[in-house]
């Protein structure tokens, strides 16, 4: 399972998990009343989603945000350090929505409808954001999120920042496009329709799963992966740096010495989150490509 | 000559003296029956006598020398034992399962020798197996493996043999060869010790009787002047009547007291 | 059926088959002559790669660990003159898989590096060591007690997994209760093999003493047999082999069932003939399931475990039946 889904599910597992608890809560919070400063800026804002936290911390001040999640706080230090400092969290659990009385509650859309129908009856009106699999798509979802958070121009600004980084890289694209692919040993590597490979994409580079065109993640064997000879590997750096199985895949003798200076990393909440900042990893990829070794490597 | 002797040997389990001070002397040439009722300790004092079972107090001496400190291979070789309803495991042949009583002899690799391999065709050959040699001993019918066993037991030519309830379950013929058969090998100057429950095959084949009742040993000596109807009357609260004790014409009946 | 002086023939084929096979099959698919030319020709070159890195360790690890499977099955199987012994069914695979997965994922194995093998082997030791305590008293009471410490180790390995640092750890269960050569290196399969290989010396020294337990215990004893030092030979050859083996494969089951079961026939039954017929058969079987599992095309790698399973479990219902008709 590739981390974005692993996550997503995580989240989506603790939102109905939380669903009888949601239930109790109802009767009492049904007709909560409206906050003053009217519908347009809703004051509690309360996250159930990792992307959706990020992109709530870049658009409404710490004020009006009621929880993001507990998953937050790793990659908003590498994203937008100190962002979160003072910020409620949450697990998505009923408790903590009875807890925080939000009056809006970004979730994902694996929390499903019953949730949603069970959260207006607490009185919060539940908003689904798409994952982004695109820069299109990432336009799309911060123009929502401004929209429901009353940051309509923020988000504006956000998307021509993003933009603007895009055109350029765009504009100096490098001469010969290098074969990647991402490889971190958990046998899954994201190819057409991925986030990922769209970052691949601007950074001028060409993603070498994308020539599987049945499933946006392939399933890679290390036998494969020689054969299809990238010129350079990529592995998320997820904060979580503790050794597993995966490892010994990914950190193969053979890749070990073949890769030894064709690897780059990236950061994992810009490849699993479309956010403005993808742009970014996308010319920070380039850069780091630029450096790896130039030839083939040696089989 | 050979001589197994008991020395005051008492096992107990939980606080209870399942055998009681329990002094005997074993000579070879003579077939020991060991007599006593259900729950008497027959068992617990062959285990002792064959060194399975390390006696709380007593010790138990092999010409003389404790059992308990011998190597267990050397006196593997020279007693053999016979638990009671003692059976295969596995499908093996006749011919292996005897051959199994070679292991104290066998060297820690390499197959058997040929002395050996003569030694179970031997075995085989008296114990009246030769027909079923490569016959699964799990498929034997009861006589048959009791035969078996006998074979098992006897193929390393051992000094001694004890053998816990060797009649158990064999119908009167076959039973009536087996105590035959361990009155020939005592005949043939091996030390043999079996208990038994048929009290008239006792009386006839064997050539001294050890009694126990309630864990102590209460008469031991040679059949025809031990083996008598007050004894049988105490021991296993009967009115017994015996007639010709220690000869092949012996006779036992008995009626309840 | 294969005639006794047969098997011989029929083992030394089927597995140089298998071998031939796990060589020559993968998720790629490289025609045989390309590999043998990239034998010959200048290295490194894909098929040289493909071929000594990843697919002879892999054959080599398969046949390690399957032979360990079969000749720990048939020793314990010996041992207890049980016919459902064996290390996955005795919980003795699980407590390994535990021992291994603490060693890996909270940093022992990075901080010393024989952490792995020597975790493993202390938890197939504990679980086996638990299961014979827990099980004396007949062929049921030591399943249902395999049944408890399977389940209790794997509760274990749950909890340890849930726990790790890393969060992907969960997702790896898998590969730890149901076992896989995938990608394992060189390295690891040079560290698991001196233990594998002293496991295999106390297993084969047990073979004299499982002869003679055919008649029992007492019987045995009364052989010369020291039945002390059996069971120590046995639990340490079943944890030293099992133990290592599963901390590089995960825990493969069923092997160590159907090895033993499959040869007795032709050997006539006898414990000690059947170790090495079992070990050879062990081996085969195993790596003709890698290679299955190589050959499945399934978009994430089918675990060996998943094949193995497959056949074992059925092969067990048999096994069942055929007791309950033996059995008064």
């Amino acid at each position: 399972m590739n981390r974005r889904t692993l996550r997503s599910a995580v989240l989506a597992g603790a939102v109905l998990v939380c669903l009888p608890l949601a239930c109790l809560g109802a009767a009492r919070a049904g007709r909560a009343p409206e906050p003053d400063s009217g519908a347009h800026k809703p004051q509690r804002i309360m996250s159930t989603n990792l992307c959706s936290d990020m992109l709530l911390l870049m658009l409404v001040p710490r004020e009006r945000i009621a929880s993001i999640t507990y998953l937050a706080h790793d990659p908003v230090e590498a994203l937008l350090p100190g962002a979160d400092r003072g910020v409620a969290i949450n697990h998505g659990s009923a408790e903590e929505v009875v807890r925080d009385r939000p009056d809006l509650i970004l979730a994902s859309p694996w929390s499903g409808a019953t949730m949603r129908k069970l959260a207006a009856q607490v009185g919060a009106p539940v908003a689904e954001i798409d994952s982004a699999d695109s820069f299109a798509d990432i336009r799309r979802i911060v123009r929502q999120t401004g929209r429901l958070v009353g940051e309509p121009a923020r988000a504006e600004a956000l998307i021509a920042g993003m933009d603007r980084t895009l055109a350029r890289l765009d504009a100096n694209r490098p001469a010969r496009a290098i074969d990647v692919a991402v490889w971190d040993g958990s046998g899954s590597v994201p190819g057409r329709g991925t986030l990922t490979d769209a970052i691949i994409r601007a950074a001028g580079a060409r993603n070498i799963a994308a020539k599987f065109p049945d499933s946006r993640h392939s399933s890679y064997s290390l036998e494969e992966l020689l054969v299809a000879r990238p010129g350079a590997l990529m592995r998320g750096t997820d904060g979580y740096e503790a050794p597993s199985l995966r490892d010994s895949a990914a950190e193969h003798p053979l890749i070990r010495a073949a890769y030894r200076d064709r690897r780059v990393t990236y950061p994992d909440s810009l490849y699993s989150c479309g956010l403005p900042q993808s742009a970014d990893a996308a010319a920070r990829l380039r850069a780091a490509l630029m450096k790896t070794a130039a030839g083939k490597v040696p089989w | 000559m050979t001589r197994l002797t008991a020395e005051r040997v008492t096992v107990r389990r939980g606080g209870r003296a399942i055998v009681d001070d329990v002094s005997l002397t074993l000579e070879s040439g003579s077939f020991v029956g060991l007599l006593g009722p259900n729950g008497a300790g027959k068992s617990t004092l062959m285990a002792a006598l064959v060194g399975l079972l390390r006696p709380e107090e007593g010790s138990v001496l092999l010409d003389g020398a404790p059992i308990a400190g011998m190597d267990r291979r050397a006196l593997a070789r020279t007693r053999a034992y016979l638990p009671q309803n003692p059976r295969a495991e596995w499908p093996i042949s006749v011919e292996r399962l005897v051959a199994l009583g070679l292991t104290p002899q066998l060297p820690v690799f390499g197959p058997l020798s040929g002395t050996m391999q003569a030694q179970v065709h031997a075995a085989i050959a008296q114990f009246d197996l030769a027909q079923h040699r490569d016959q699964p001993a799990t498929t034997l019918s009861g006589g048959e493996l009791a035969r078996a066993m006998l074979a098992r037991a006897l193929v390393g030519e051992p000094d001694l043999l004890l053998a816990d309830e060797p009649l158990a379950g064999l119908d009167p013929r076959h039973a009536l060869d087996g105590v035959r058969r361990l009155r020939g090998l005592a005949d043939d100057g091996r030390l043999v010790m079996a208990s038994i429950h048929e009290l008239t095959l006792a009386a006839r084949y064997t050539t001294h009787v050890a009694v126990m009742l309630e864990g102590e040993l209460i008469a031991f000596g040679p059949t025809a002047t031990t083996l008598t109807s007050a004894l049988l009357a105490e021991v296993f609260e009967v009115n017994a009547c015996i007639t010709g004790a220690g000869t092949p014409a012996a006779m036992v009946d008995f009626v309840a007291a | 059926m294969v005639s006794r002086i047969g098997w011989p023939l029929a083992a030394a084929v089927l597995l140089t088959a298998g071998i031939l096979l796990s060589l020559g099959t993968g998720r790629v698919w490289l025609d045989p002559r390309a590999l043998i030319d990239g034998i010959v020709q200048p290295k490194p070159n894909l098929a040289w790669l493909i071929l000594a890195e990843l697919r002879v360790p892999r054959t080599i690890l398969g046949l390690l660990v399957g032979a360990t499977m079969g000749l720990s099955g048939a020793v314990l199987q010996g041992l207890l003159r049980n016919p459902l012994a064996e290390p996955g069914l005795l919980g003795v695979s699980a407590g390994a898989a535990l021992g291994a997965v603490i060693a890996i994922y909270f940093g022992l194995s990075a901080a010393f590096f024989l952490a792995t093998p020597l975790l493993g082997i202390a938890g197939a030791l504990l679980a086996a060591a638990l299961t014979m305590q827990l099980g004396r008293g007949g062929t049921l009471t030591m399943i249902l007690a395999g049944a408890a410490v399977s389940g209790l180790m794997g509760a274990g390995l749950n909890l340890a997994l849930n726990f790790a640092p890393n969060p992907y750890a969960a997702y790896e269960m898998t590969t730890w209760l149901l076992g896989s050569l995938a990608d394992r290196d060189w390295d690891q399969t040079l560290l698991a093999l001196p233990f594998i290989l002293a496991g295999w010396v106390c297993l084969i020294l047990t073979r004299r003493d499982l002869d003679a337990l055919t008649l029992g215990e007492a019987q045995a004893e009364s052989l010369g047999i020291d039945l002390a030092r059996t069971r120590l030979l046995a639990l340490a050859g079943t944890a030293l082999a099992v133990g290592a083996a599963t901390a590089v494969t995960g825990a493969v089951s069923f092997i160590g069932l159907m090895a033993p079961h499959l040869v007795r026939p032709f050997v006539g039954h006898q414990p000690s003939r059947v170790l090495l017929p079992s070990a050879l058969f062990g081996a085969i079987l195993l790596v003709f399931a890698d290679v299955a599992t190589k050959l499945v095309p399934t978009a994430q790698e089918l675990k060996l475990g998943v094949l193995t399973s497959l056949v074992g479990a059925p092969f067990f219902f048999w096994l069942v039946g055929r007791l309950r008709r033996m059995s008064p």
